[in-house]
């Protein structure tokens, strides 16, 4: 592994960067920014880029695009450029992310059509992890509560296309061909100096997780917080409930990633580092030492009830299997102390990026659209991975698997297409009629429309 | 056990011989003013967090036929590029050659993922090493061999040349049974 030789920090209250350099190699720089990049940007040319450069560069957009959706927004819910992410006292914003909307707002138990954007309605929280592998419990036995969301150009796509229901999915394939979801991109005004020019923002989904705060947690001031209301009332257990956002994916789709980058953030608390029980304690949000003969990463037996208290025995003790690298780790340091120039108290600097998986032979560079960064006209070819790359959809993920403590508890190891690898799991998620689905899982919450009359 | 950087090219130039595939599609000309493009069946294609060019080599290693590889290794590259393949050939078609049963196994690892012994092979006679081969089919069924890792299975280089997929993972989407496979091309790179 390379070892990345050292960090030039270069703050200025105009525009905050932290820059990586090392053996006279470019890297991308991290700032502080509202806009939500169009694409991944490496400063390297194609044929300079290593798989440790590339990774460092990807997890730089990952930050920039984590910093960007919880930037503060004003009542439109647009980010407000005039403020900075984290500032004020305040430990209680509103980001970018929470008026996207939630799977459940679009995918109606009736088929029928959603709302328009704009009409959030309430979100449904489950309690049950993704791909129902089981509920994730804290250290108070409080349940954990998870949602999805999508920003508006993939909600738009899904309504526009009549995605939001079984038979317009079936449809889907003769009207429109291969499900392809809009990508972003940008312009690359000058590499060096690394000023890009977004052309278009992609689709987003988001998928989160909560964990009720104690009296102590909420103190703490270590948790981006929301109230409960928004919830659903079903897993409210009396007064006013504070949640702290504990995990977040965040997967992005861009022409020059079309097979989505794909990122995760945890809360700093949530387990230790080491892939072992070993320096777990008190400290940790899903690691219960007590009944330590009881395995890890293993979900408490049913019944399942995210209204009550469990005791200490059903509560989880959950390990980080695939430790973090060193670099990321650097890297995350570099974006906790931009953070805390903003805000000494600010609750973003006790959150954490685990990794990014990203395709090391992305479809567009296998059909020969090259590697990017040429912010021309948009070519919708060139986000249809199917059409691109047939025989290999998954563009081999690096790194292999990554998995969040909190989104894939329990199914973190490193058995090919068993354990958590977020590209390898989701290009095989298709549309109801069996059609491939560019990565998403969602269309297939869709309900028939019919059982409700026709339309 | 870490090869340098010489020794890893030449082991890949071997193994491009051995097995008729390409130790990265870069080695063919992209297109103008485009990266090279990497393929999931070469050998080494460029940026990959897989490397199974040194895990292979390990493999060798850890089995205790290091020395039989060195002596491989500095025999072929002593001849001149143009004369290597000979050389390959030669050996293969010799039943007594040690380096000819390494190469069978390489081989094999390069395309199944698994590693089959060269001692167990060459203990037997030519006619006994396959399993159609009676009376000694029992004998080579009971030789060791091993699945080198989960990695080494699901890269096996057989999948991409029959233009399929391993059991239990799939770089195709759901559905794929329905429609003719993508060509050869777009799975590896042949010599």
């Amino acid at each position: 592994m390379r070892v990345i030789s050292r960090f030039l920090l270069a703050v200025a209250l105009s525009g905050m960067t932290v820059a990586m350099a090392t053996d006279n190699r470019e890297f991308a720089k991290l700032k502080l920014s509202s806009e939500i990049p169009g694409d991944f940007f490496s400063p390297l040319e194609a044929a300079a880029r290593d798989l440790d450069g590339l990774q460092h560069d990807f997890d730089v957009y990952s930050w920039q695009t984590f910093i960007a959706l919880n930037w503060p927004t004003k009542p439109d819910g647009e980010a407000d450029s005039a403020r900075r992410i984290g500032e004020g006292t305040e430990h209680v914003s509103t980001g970018v992310w929470e008026y996207w909307r939630s799977v459940d707002s679009i995918f109606l138990e009736d088929g029928s059509k959603p709302a328009a954007w704009g009409n959030k309605g309430p979100s449904l929280a489950t309690i049950e992890e993704p791909f129902d592998t089981g509920p994730l419990i804290d250290r108070n036995g409080r349940y954990a509560q998870f949602d999805i969301l999508v920003n508006r150009p993939m909600f738009e796509f899904i309504v526009d296309h009549n995605l939001y229901f079984s038979e317009g999915q079936n449809e889907f394939k003769r009207s429109y061909g291969n499900i392809v979801f809009p990508c972003g991109r940008e312009k690359v005004l000058d590499q060096k100096a690394q000023v890009r020019q977004v052309l278009a923002v992609g689709s987003i989904l988001v998928k989160v997780a909560w964990k009720v705060l104690s009296a102590t947690e909420i103190a703490s001031g270590r948790f981006y917080t929301r109230k409960l209301g928004g919830y659903s009332a079903a897993h409210q257990k009396g007064g006013a409930t504070v949640l702290g956002l504990v995990g977040m994916h965040i997967v992005h789709k861009s022409e020059d990633v079309p097979e989505w980058n794909w990122s995760t953030f945890e809360q700093v608390d949530n387990v230790s580092q080491g892939g072992s029980v070993i320096g777990h304690g008190a400290a940790n949000s899903f690691f219960t030492a007590a009944r330590e003969g009881l395995p890890v990463n293993t979900p408490p037996a049913p019944p399942w009830d995210g209204r009550l208290t469990e005791p200490e025995g059903r509560r989880s003790r959950v390990v980080r299997i695939q430790p973090m690298s060193e670099e990321v780790k650097r890297l995350n340091a570099e974006a906790q102390t931009l953070l805390r120039l903003v805000n000494p108290s600010s609750v973003w600097q006790y959150y954490q990026l685990i990794s990014t998986q990203w395709p090391t032979r992305p479809a567009r560079v296998a059909a020969g659209f090259g590697s990017g960064n040429e912010g021309q006209a948009a070519k919708p070819r060139v986000c249809d991975v199917l059409a691109l790359s047939p025989a290999d959809i998954p563009g081999g993920p690096a790194p292999l698997f990554l998995g969040n403590s909190t989104l894939e508890s329990y199914i973190q190891s490193a058995v090919p297409n068993v354990s958590s690898s977020c590209m390898d799991c989701h290009a095989n998620a298709t549309s109801e009629s069996g059609e491939f689905s560019d990565f998403t899982y969602i269309l297939t919450r869709a309900k028939p429309h019919h059982l409700q009359g026709a339309r | 056990m870490t090869m340098d950087v010489d020794e890893k090219n030449m082991f890949l130039d071997l193994s491009q011989t051995l097995t008729g595939v390409r130790i990265n599609s870069a080695g063919l000309p992209p297109p103008l003013g485009e990266a090279p493009r990497a393929k999931p069946g070469d050998l080494a294609p460029r940026n990959s967090p897989i490397d199974l060019a040194s895990l292979y080599f390990d493999t060798v290693q850890v089995n205790g036929f290091g020395s039989v590889l060195d002596t491989a290794l500095k025999e072929y590259s002593a001849h001149a590029v143009q004369d290597r393949n000979s050389y390959v050939r030669g050996c293969l078609l010799d039943p007594k050659s040690a380096q000819g049963a390494l190469f069978r196994s390489l081989i094999k690892l390069w395309y199944l993922g698994v590693w089959y012994p060269p001692s167990s092979i060459l203990a037997l006679s030519p006619d006994e090493t396959t399993p159609e081969a009676k009376p000694g089919w029992r004998r080579w069924r009971s030789l060791s061999h091993e699945v080198v890792s989960s990695q080494a299975y699901k890269e096996g280089l057989v999948w991409k040349i029959m233009q399929t997929h391993p059991m239990a993972y799939s770089m195709f989407t759901f559905g794929y049974w329905s429609e003719i496979p993508p060509p050869l091309d777009r799975f590896l790179s042949t010599l």
